[in-house]
């Protein structure tokens, strides 16, 4: 393999991922050059593993089989950036962190805020399909995603969507590697659609006796005028309601006012420059414990938080207006696991492992669509190289 | 294999939603642009997803091409039955299921009219975002079959971005969940690749949609020029500087005359170019944008700036707008309408590009478009009965597409690849792009009986089918851009 060749700088066990060290690494500089390691990787039927800055190799398991590490991080240059179409496409490797840099440097930004090290790269955060508190407002990584490439399984170099904004040609296979955990290809080059910055961003935050309070509340701070672009409820010893508003500076003004207002029965301030408040609110790190996420209907949001509570005690980041929790269980509460999934699933939700102990079972039961992913996985990775054994999809 | 096919389908379902008189059938031959057309073997209009489920599991048991079919407003071809077989009209899965003002989504049966969707919603302060002109007659399946599009998905995204599961009845007749109302429900996105796949993965039967509040307020203008470049100026000024309607749309010369002469809204016929911007929002904002947008306009070369007063003559500029391509038919009796797309700092160049086709082709070419996402509609416009205007139109047509694709843009906006634009896919994908789309195909549909020869170029997925390159479409009914 050409680029497994002499790269003194890291240690493979850089790349350890549970118990296991990866025999060789590669760190590719070109698109070519990383299909050239795959597709021999799939001649060879050689295990990868691929990487950007390895923020969130946690939520998913370690590989069944590995061989080679597929460090990403050369791939970081900006293949095209023209602020007047507000598109931007970018190589895998480039953390998203330099991507905001460049557009706040032309006024733009991608309103994407993932809870991560600002090294994270652009390929890992898609692959994993991270996604933060700004997903009320602007949605997440899927809506401003217009087109990818990515090398498959077997080395082919595969693009699907394009660079404008409106495009309806071909399949729009790059939303099928979005989260997919590189088990479909490995991305290459991402574009984006991206969109100017706000004149002011600010937030209202308040403290509730309850859960329950606090997401009455949040459901008051959703409804017409007001349009938050990111609410959280954060339950530790304290429930903490943070709704985020962002746009001209008297529209912001007056919802500022208007949530204050909702959350009148509780202790509120408002926070005039919000920035440094939300790099602060990440979601819940994995630490020796289980972090779980779970997704429901928003109907059944408030359902889901006494559930997950009175399973085992947790603390919670609770979304609404996206019905996902954040929940960090004791690890004994792993027994509980398949209770919550029963009872998740009979009202339309799941409930996934994203940190826990080695051996859990993360995923819970497979989709009824299992047969047509594994079909899909079966033909652009057929030899079974990227990822095995990590994911759902195994 | 037509009379084995009847049979076998009056064995299966109810007689009753099976049609196979040749009046009947005639119907189902054409969609919205229509120079395309084929006669289906059988139609049935089912009631259930469980009888759409059965009709697929026959003719795929006999190797019968399968077409799906909401209003037949499509502009590419799509619902065309080409290679015969089984036309399932969505005609009567029309029912709103439900309607979660909490949640803001609505489960729809596929063949619920767009507009009826966001009637029903009105009561909740609600609405159905993607609205393609053709939103008073098309499907909401339609809509997701070809991932619409319409003038405010500038601001809120098109139908993909709308759309949060679906039951989809495969080939083999198996009924299946895509997407979720949990969001990042496990697994991979396969509605992400079913939205806009043309009926060739699959047909929807039933979807759980998004449902988007009605804004505080809306402002619309119509700003009115003596010159091109000074119009598509203003496009980019106004994207440059921050803002983003909610919908801007450009009409060109004398499409303008002839939309005014169609609805009488006010737009002067005599104009070179005229923008109809919309800004929607918190009513600030909204003022603020206004003024901004105000000056802009005054500032690249606007002849005057028109706001409308109320509410019925914005619906107005709005009616002239969507029914633009049946006004033009004032200009000549055939068309053939083109969906190209380029990086907006590239529009002006376009226009001029267009003009210049035109004059070279001895052809008329209004555009009338969504200037705000680069998505030009090219409407080429000439009298059939003229020796040699078809070809001439044609080759209009695709170099104004090939300038597109050289401009850094695609082939399809929003209309769809269909029959089209299906050999036009090489411009923009390479062999092994295609080949990975055929992979897709051959994992949700492995007999290819699921509107077969659309979407992806001959050879990809459809062997041995005959087909005129950049198949045209004329016909002077109304369709909508």
């Amino acid at each position: 393999m050409n680029s497994l060749s002499a790269q003194p700088m890291l240690p493979v066990a850089t790349y350890a991922l549970g118990d296991r060290v990866p025999q060789q690494f590669a760190q590719p500089a070109t698109i070519a050059a990383l299909a050239e390691v795959v597709a021999t990787a799939a001649h060879t039927k050689t295990a990868i593993v691929p990487w950007g800055a390895g923020t969130r190799q946690f939520v998913v398991d370690p590989p069944a089989r590995y061989d080679v590490a597929l460090d990403l991080r050369r791939l970081d240059r900006v293949i095209e950036y023209h602020p007047a179409d507000l598109v931007i496409m970018v190589e895998a490797g480039m953390p998203l962190g330099v991507v905001q840099a460049l557009l706040a440097e032309r006024g733009q930004w991608l309103p994407w805020d993932p809870p991560v090290p600002a090294t994270a790269t652009i390929g890992g955060l898609l692959a994993t399909a991270a996604w933060g508190p700004l997903r009320l407002g602007y949605g997440g990584p899927r809506e401003w995603l217009l087109g990818m490439q990515v090398v498959l399984g077997d080395g082919r170099i595969a693009h699907s969507g394009g660079r404008v904004v409106k495009n309806v040609a071909g399949y729009d296979t790059h939303k099928l590697h979005l989260g997919a955990c590189g088990t479909l290809g490995i991305i290459a080059t991402a574009t984006f659609k991206v969109t100017p910055l706000p004149e002011r961003m600010a937030s209202v935050q308040a403290i509730w006796p309850t859960p329950a309070a606090a997401l009455r509340a949040a459901a008051a701070i959703r409804q017409p005028p007001l349009q938050p672009v990111a609410l959280t409820i954060i339950v530790t010893d304290t429930v903490k309601l943070t709704a985020r508003f962002a746009g001209g500076a008297a529209a912001v003004e007056r919802q500022l006012g208007l949530a204050a207002a909702a959350c009148a029965a509780a202790e509120t301030v408002i926070v005039a420059d919000d920035h440094a408040l939300w790099a602060a609110q990440q979601l819940l790190p994995p630490n020796h414990g289980l972090l779980l996420r779970a997704g429901v209907p928003e109907s059944a949001l408030a359902a889901t938080v006494e559930l997950i509570t009175s399973l085992a005690q947790p603390d919670l980041t609770i979304f609404p207006g996206l019905g996902l929790i954040g929940a960090r269980w004791p690890v004994e509460a792993a027994a509980h696991l398949p209770a919550l999934r029963r009872m998740l699933a009979g009202m339309g939700g799941y409930a996934v492992v994203e940190s826990g102990p080695a051996g859990i079972d993360r995923w819970g039961d497979p989709p009824p669509t299992i047969d047509l992913m594994r079909a899909l996985r079966q033909r652009w990775d057929p030899a079974g190289i990227l990822n095995p054994g990590r994911w759902l999809v195994a | 294999m037509k009379d084995d096919l009847i049979a076998a389908l009056l064995r299966a379902i109810d007689p009753a939603i099976v049609l196979r008189r040749p009046e009947e059938l005639m119907l189902y031959e054409y969609d919205g642009s229509a120079l395309d057309q084929g006669m289906p073997e059988v139609v049935v209009v089912p009631r259930t997803t469980a009888e759409v489920a059965a009709c697929v599991k026959v003719a795929a048991q006999l190797g019968a091409p399968i077409v799906a079919r909401g209003a037949g407003t499509g502009l590419a071809g799509g619902s065309v039955p080409e290679q015969g077989g089984l036309v399932i009209s969505l005609a009567r899965l029309n029912r709103i299921l439900a309607i979660d003002p909490v949640a803001r989504a609505a489960r729809v049966q596929s063949g619920v009219i767009n507009t009826d969707l966001s009637l029903a919603a009105a009561r909740y302060g609600l609405h159905f975002a993607p609205d393609p002109s053709s939103q008073r007659s098309s499907t909401i399946g339609g809509n997701i079959a070809t991932n619409a599009g319409g003038p405010h998905c500038l601001k809120y995204g098109v139908t993909t971005n709308h759309v949060l599961a679906a039951t989809v009845v495969l080939a083999n007749g198996e009924v299946i969940e895509v997407g979720s109302a949990a969001a990042d429900a496990p697994g991979y996105d396969l509605l992400g690749v079913i939205v806009g796949s043309e009926g060739t993965l699959g047909i929807v039967t039933e979807a759980l949609v998004k449902l988007t509040p009605n804004p505080e307020a809306v402002r619309t203008f119509l700003a009115i020029y003596d010159d091109l470049d000074a119009a598509s100026a203003t496009v980019s000024a106004i994207i440059a500087r921050g803002i983003i309607p909610a919908a801007l749309e450009m009409l060109v010369g004398q499409g303008i005359a002839a939309v005014e002469a169609a609805v009488q809204a006010g737009y002067p016929a005599d104009a070179r170019a005229v923008l109809l911007i919309e800004i929607d929002g918190l009513r600030e904002e909204v003022a603020t944008q206004a003024e901004q947008i105000a000056s802009l306009c005054r500032q690249y070369g606007a002849r005057e700036l028109r706001a409308a007063q109320d509410e019925a003559q914005r619906a107005k500029l709005w009616a002239g707008r969507k029914g633009a391509l049946a006004a033009c038919a004032r200009i000549a009796p055939h068309y053939h309408i083109q969906d190209g797309v380029v990086p907006r700092s590239r529009l002006p160049e376009l226009l001029r590009l267009t003009e210049a086709v035109a004059d070279r082709h001895q052809i008329t070419i209004v555009n009338i478009f969504h200037a705000g996402d680069g998505n030009l509609h090219p409407l080429l416009l000439f009298d059939l009965r003229q020796p040699g205007a078809l070809e001439r139109a044609v080759a209009a047509s695709e170099e104004i597409l090939q300038a597109c694709v050289a401009a850094g843009g695609t082939i399809s906006g929003e209309h769809g690849i269909g029959i089209e634009k299906r050999d036009y896919l090489g411009w923009i994908f390479g062999p092994a792009d295609l080949a990975a789309f055929a992979d897709v195909r051959a994992v949700f549909d492995p007999a290819g009986v699921m509107n077969p020869c659309k979407l992806l170029p001959s050879g990809s997925s459809c062997a041995d089918i005959r087909h005129a390159r950049g198949a045209l479409r004329a016909i002077d009914r109304g369709a909508w851009i």
